[in-house]
């Protein structure tokens, strides 16, 4: 006897569908596991046999094959359980074999027949091209995201029961996500001072700018920082299955719905290249880079990460999504987010107060080495955050709120969808003269940095763009004026002579 | 060995093969020369050994063991030859052509190689040294009293460093055909650091590049304090313009009250960490140079008539009017910006102005050449 069953197994993010066949036979009672089964796949045999007796179900003394099709790739993880499960009910007879085609199976199987949840359920059943899946009841919330027809079940006795027609499948139909209420994290009312953390907080939000803030410690970088993903607008339909997919591979259960903020990751500086960037030694997994998908990247003390991870950035940063590569196998993360750095100037952290850096030249040249170049060349906003003096520490008068930024950084946003990018950072060279013309005054501008030699090609792409989000968020439709072009160029400028320039 | 041209040139070459020995210092080469030449030195390591000549005395056995290995591989009129070729010349101490002032000092180097013309250095010499990790302010004056004292015919003399010893030389350096100096810890083949580059190839070309180090040597540690001896003693006046305060400048400025030179500090803002070490000098009785006029009194070069007539005084010059125009808030900011480095904070608390506009503001300045803009400040041009 012979069955087949759906099912799908994870590469990168993405459900992979696999079909799970089951032979049964006369010959020496035993099972056997193939088309390259990981640990937990092959262990399922064993989850199974108990999980059959407790379940009062006939566990067959012949010899039974399960095939994991395709074979040629590698499988991972418990949730084949269920599909093999529901595989040996119906090519043991117990169960009927018609009617399995149209439906997906994932889940693991307990000891005592109950069926549990397996990490990354969402992108598995998006994965499944079928029209109705099969999950264990804590998972329905999550699988309900695909868009699918989800039939939560409790057990294998459960199962068995609405498998021969006995009870009914409480199906669930796919239902409108909820939004999460607005902004519960940290506001950007509590910060005193920092007018110009703030000025560059808004307009890194609003044109999707990498910001760099250099400033001493304990200056209110990392404060600011975290309010940033607050100002952003919430992910739309599209933008939030994919982070939440994201999430859900990663192995963090997506029960309450999809990701509909901005995600905010800051990761430690003694963060892994390949907790970073995406890897891992037995299944490709998701990095930091890629959780921050469609939200914000905090990357706390710059200088410090070590500078191969700093220089991984860079193709994500550049493409939006990074691949990663193993012998075995290679897999694309999607790896689209806003990169915010907060550093010190120097290891003394007073290196940009001309005449305080108390660093040797060495240490000095140690930061110039990482911060420097091509990577300090992505920030379009660099901007200083000095210590607030005590009035403002002390001032009873409340700061703007998160909200009133993020409305401001709402609209220019809708501005910037109308010329077909998501925000202003987005907008291709070869078409900012037509998305975002410069005025005369601004072009001449322009053109007298370039001749003097303090602007690059790269540089002043990158001066046109935050200009042009200075004007949406002053609400400028015609071409970029002069104003904005001016003060796009103080948000870059001067920052070589501090990191691998003369000091003279 | 080929035949000796003449004994000056030979002892030159020995001089400098000895120099470049495993394990030579200063101390040990003026031990070697003390009572004879260097040719004798060299003969007597390079012949084999039990010749009439006696061995170098004091010197440890390892030690000698080694320098006789290298000596019988090396011949000195080819190293020479090398060093000729990458344009470098050797004086020995007591020999022609070596710096009288530096001949006469304790410390003076025995073995002293030198890139241009050494005779640069009879004029009178300023010294104008600092930190390397200078303001804009230390910057501006280093820069101003390098042009000021090379347009007055004096040597300015430093050291390369970044910072204020390069400001100091690029601003002698804007004067045309005005000598310069430079004193570097490493070797003349090893251009240190990276950023002085230009300085290390104009410098020669207009005076003399300095060291005591074979053509190669690292620039180690204690060869710095070795450097700053040699500027020490080369110097008429020293002038420390920046300094933190444990900077290696102070010592320089030690090593010349030593020797009796005179030491001067340019002062600073007791704010300021880069001139915590200047004031500390002045308020330990260094003389105070404010400008231009006190450093060249200081060598004897008049000034006082200009003195009488008023201090030229250290105030900055107008700026030349440029052509982009500021805007409305250009004054306001202009009055907002010191002439040290302003951040935007500031700027903002100061003038009332949003950021947007201020910072517009700020680069039309820059545009228009009346700010300097730094990594995340603004200050007044020099």
């Amino acid at each position: 006897m012979i069955a087949s069953v759906l099912s799908a197994v994870l590469t990168g993010i993405d459900g992979r569908p696999v079909r799970v066949e089951v032979h049964v036979s006369s010959g020496l009672p035993g099972l056997t596991v193939v088309g390259l089964p990981d640990a937990a796949c092959r262990e399922s045999r064993d989850r199974l046999r108990a999980a059959f007796i407790s379940s009062g179900l006939a566990w067959p003394l012949r010899r039974v094959t399960v095939n994991l099709a395709p074979s040629g790739i590698s499988k991972s993880g418990s949730g084949l359980d269920l599909p093999m499960a529901v595989g040996l009910l119906a090519a043991t007879g117990q169960v009927p074999a018609g009617g399995l085609g149209d439906c997906g199976f994932i889940g693991e199987v307990g000891l005592d027949g109950s069926l549990r949840p397996v990490a990354a359920t969402l992108p598995l059943v998006a994965g499944l091209a079928t029209r109705a899946v099969v999950v264990p009841t804590a998972s329905a919330a999550e699988a309900a995201l695909a868009g699918v027809v989800v039939r939560p079940v409790g057990s294998l006795t459960e199962l068995v029961g609405c498998l021969r027609g006995e009870r009914g499948w409480s199906d669930q139909r796919p239902t409108a996500a909820p939004t999460p209420p607005p902004g519960a994290g940290p506001d950007l009312s509590e910060v005193r001072g920092q007018r110009v953390g703030r000025w560059a907080l808004e307009v890194a939000a609003a044109g999707g700018h990498h910001l760099l803030m250099v400033g001493p410690p304990g200056s209110g970088k990392t404060m600011l920082a975290e309010r940033l993903a607050g100002v952003l607008p919430p992910l739309d339909d599209a933008a939030a299955l994919e982070a939440t997919k994201v999430h859900s591979a990663a192995g963090r259960p997506a029960g309450e719905g999809l990701v509909r903020r901005p995600p905010f990751r800051a990761p430690h500086h003694s963060a892994t290249m390949a907790s970073m960037l995406g890897g891992g030694s037995r299944a490709l997994r998701p990095g930091e880079i890629s959780l921050a998908h469609n939200g914000v990247l905090f990357l706390d003390e710059l200088g410090e990460f070590p500078a191969a991870v700093l220089d991984g950035l860079r193709q994500p940063l550049e493409e939006g999504r990074i691949t990663v590569c193993r012998a075995a196998e290679r897999v694309t993360f999607p790896a689209r987010f806003l990169l915010v750095a907060a550093t010190n100037p120097c290891p003394c952290g007073e290196g940009m107060t001309p005449g305080a850096c108390r660093c040797g030249s060495w240490a000095t040249a140690r930061y110039a080495r990482r911060l420097s170049g091509p990577l300090l060349d992505r920030f379009d906003l660099r901007v200083p955050v000095d210590r607030p003096d005590y009035d403002q520490l002390l001032s009873a008068d409340p700061a703007e709120p998160s909200a009133a930024v993020a409305a401001r950084v709402g609209r220019a946003r809708a501005i910037a969808r109308q010329r077909g990018v998501a925000a202003n950072a987005g907008i291709a060279v070869a078409h900012l003269d037509r998305l975002a013309p410069l005025g005369p005054a601004a072009a001449r501008l322009l053109e007298r940095q370039v001749r003097s030699g303090s602007l690059t090609a790269r540089g002043m792409a990158r001066i046109r763009r935050v200009a042009r989000t200075l004007a949406d968020l002053a609400g400028v439709e015609g071409p970029v004026e002069e104003a904005h072009l001016a003060a796009a160029l103080s948000l870059r400028s001067g920052w070589e002579s501090l990191w691998g320039g003369r000091a003279d | 060995m080929s035949a000796p041209a003449d004994a000056c040139a030979l002892d030159r070459a020995c001089a400098l093969a000895l120099a470049e020995l495993p394990a030579m210092t200063q101390g040990r080469l003026r031990h070697l020369l003390s009572r004879r030449s260097p040719a004798a030195v060299w003969s007597s390591l390079s012949g084999p050994p039990g010749r009439h000549r006696a061995a170098p005395s004091g010197i440890d056995a390892r030690v000698l063991g080694r320098w006789r290995e290298r000596a019988a591989s090396t011949d000195p009129l080819l190293r020479r030859e090398e060093y000729r070729r990458q344009g470098v010349d050797v004086l020995v101490r007591g020999a022609s052509g070596y710096p009288g002032r530096l001949a006469e000092d304790p410390a003076a180097p025995e073995v002293l190689f030198v890139r241009g013309d050494p005779a640069v250095l009879d004029a009178p010499v300023v010294a104008l040294v600092g930190t390397r990790s200078c303001t804009g302010y230390g910057a501006v004056v280093a820069r101003r009293l390098g042009r000021g004292l090379a347009a007055s015919g004096v040597v300015v003399l430093s050291g390369l460093a970044s910072g204020i010893d390069a400001a100091a030389h690029r601003g002698a350096l804007g004067i045309p055909g005005a000598p310069v100096a430079g004193a570097v810890p490493g070797g003349l083949g090893r251009v240190y650091p990276a950023g002085s580059a230009d300085l290390w190839e104009e410098v020669p070309r207009r005076g003399a590049l300095l060291s005591e180090a074979p053509l190669g040597a690292r620039p180690e540690r204690w060869r710095f304090r070795r450097r700053n001896a040699m500027v020490a003693g080369l110097a008429d006046v020293v002038v420390v313009v920046e300094s933190h305060p444990a900077g290696g400048s102070l010592v320089t400025a030690d090593l010349a009250a030593e020797r009796g030179v005179t030491v001067m500090a340019v002062p600073g803002p007791v704010t300021s960490r880069a001139s915590a070490g200047t004031n500390g000098l002045i308020a330990a009785g260094a003389t105070l140079a404010q400008d231009l006029d006190d450093v060249l009194m200081a060598v004897g070069l008049g000034g006082g008539l200009r003195r009488a007539a008023g201090r030229s005084g250290p105030v900055d010059p107008p700026a030349p009017a440029g052509e982009g125009s500021p805007g409305g808030a250009g004054a306001a900011l202009l009055a907002a910006v010191d002439a040290t480095p302003t951040g935007l904070e500031a700027v903002l608390d100061r003038t009332g102005l949003g950021p947007v506009e201020a910072a517009a503001g700020l680069a039309r300045l820059v545009d228009a050449g009346r700010l300097r803009a730094g990594p995340g400040w603004w200050a007044r041009p020099g």
